[in-house]
């Protein structure tokens, strides 16, 4: 069940080679600043590379790649550099935009507080055999 | 080279089951339908109480929506699907009960009986008034959305997420499926669709 909340701003993730397609098998790079996230106590933030279905009726979810780092591991916002990553994309599924279901890849980074909210920022990307 | 389209995502359609399912979408009381009348009738009640309505009106929306109010009120809450749990020990309190009328009425019955014998207050969604009354449930509330709540949710579904449906098209509907919600919102879905790949041919065919 993807039970994702709505995106929220206030961290940033991006993908190095933008909103081109990636290949299966191709290296995803990129990197994520949690920025203003840090105005609140955070516990933790998770790196997840990640399908999803998303349609009418179930939703199916997988997660490729999670990362989590813990609020120790964090450095202060003022000295805050980019986290970077790198991920080996896999053969499959591709992305699938159809109209009763979509399979659709994305970078997640979700942000745990304290106070036991979560937020999250997400970039959607193509996993595809077709180049552009 | 041409830059693609944007990669599919939960955001491409506003009314995937992702934004309208069941509790994705927050409970807006009417002057039919409120939180405060189903805790008014609960606690007017010793047997419970239920909420009816048609199929997708939003029946499960509003049981979601009761659990925090109640605790704010001081009482144990919990939310069962009557076809698959048992409510789990503890104190008495409001048990919110999903599924009840997919139950037969001996289990029904039964049921009702070692609930209310647990001092379980059970709050109940049913399709039909009358299963309420064969089984002394009064009926707290009917759910029945109308135009201006559909105008409401549209607003909600799409104030970040763009569509080339427009309010017209979910009134539209609303006006044909009556208060099933759900039907309303998978036309909607269709819509989006079919409206989002008429206005992408050309632009891939100049391409």
């Amino acid at each position: 069940m993807n039970d994702a909340p709505p995106d929220e701003p206030g961290a940033q993730v991006w993908l190095d080679r933008g909103g081109r397609r990636y290949a299966p098998g191709e290296e995803l790079t990129g990197g994520y600043r949690v920025g203003d996230w840090r105005d609140e106590p955070l516990t933790a933030v998770e790196l997840s590379i990640l399908w999803y279905t998303s349609g009418q009726g179930e939703e199916d979810l997988y997660v490729h790649h999670f990362e989590r780092r813990r609020e120790p591991s964090m450095p202060s916002r003022a000295e805050e550099t980019p986290y970077e990553f790198a991920v080996r994309l896999p053969e499959s599924p591709l992305s699938y935009d159809g109209v009763i279901v979509k399979v659709c890849w994305a970078v997640r980074v979700r942000g745990c507080f304290r106070s036991g909210r979560t937020r999250l920022v997400e970039l959607p990307f193509w996993l595809s055999n077709h180049h552009a | 080279m041409t830059r693609p389209p944007a990669p599919p995502s939960r955001s491409t359609n506003p009314f995937a089951t992702c934004w309208t399912a069941p509790g994705r979408l927050p409970w807006i009381d009417s002057a039919g339908a409120s939180v405060t009348a189903v805790l008014r009738a609960a606690e007017g009640s010793a047997g419970g109480a239920a909420i009816v309505g048609p199929h997708g009106a939003g029946k499960s929306s509003l049981l979601r929506a009761l659990a925090e109010p109640i605790r704010r009120l001081g009482r144990h809450t919990a939310t069962i699907d009557a076809a698959r749990d048992e409510p789990p020990a503890g104190p008495a309190g409001v048990l919110l009960v999903e599924g009840f009328e997919r139950l037969t009425y001996g289990q029904r019955r039964r049921r009702l009986r070692r609930w209310r014998s647990r001092g379980l207050l059970p709050i109940v969604t049913l399709h039909r008034p009358a299963v309420a009354w064969l089984h002394g449930l009064p009926i707290a509330t009917r759910v029945a959305p109308d135009a201006s709540l559909v105008a409401e949710l549209f607003e909600r579904l799409t104030l970040d997420r763009p569509t080339p449906v427009v309010l017209s098209d979910a009134l539209h509907s609303h006006a044909r499926h009556g208060p099933d919600l759900r039907s309303v919102w998978f036309d909607l879905y269709y819509l989006h669709e079919l409206r989002r790949r008429s206005e992408r041919t050309p632009a891939s065919h100049a391409a």
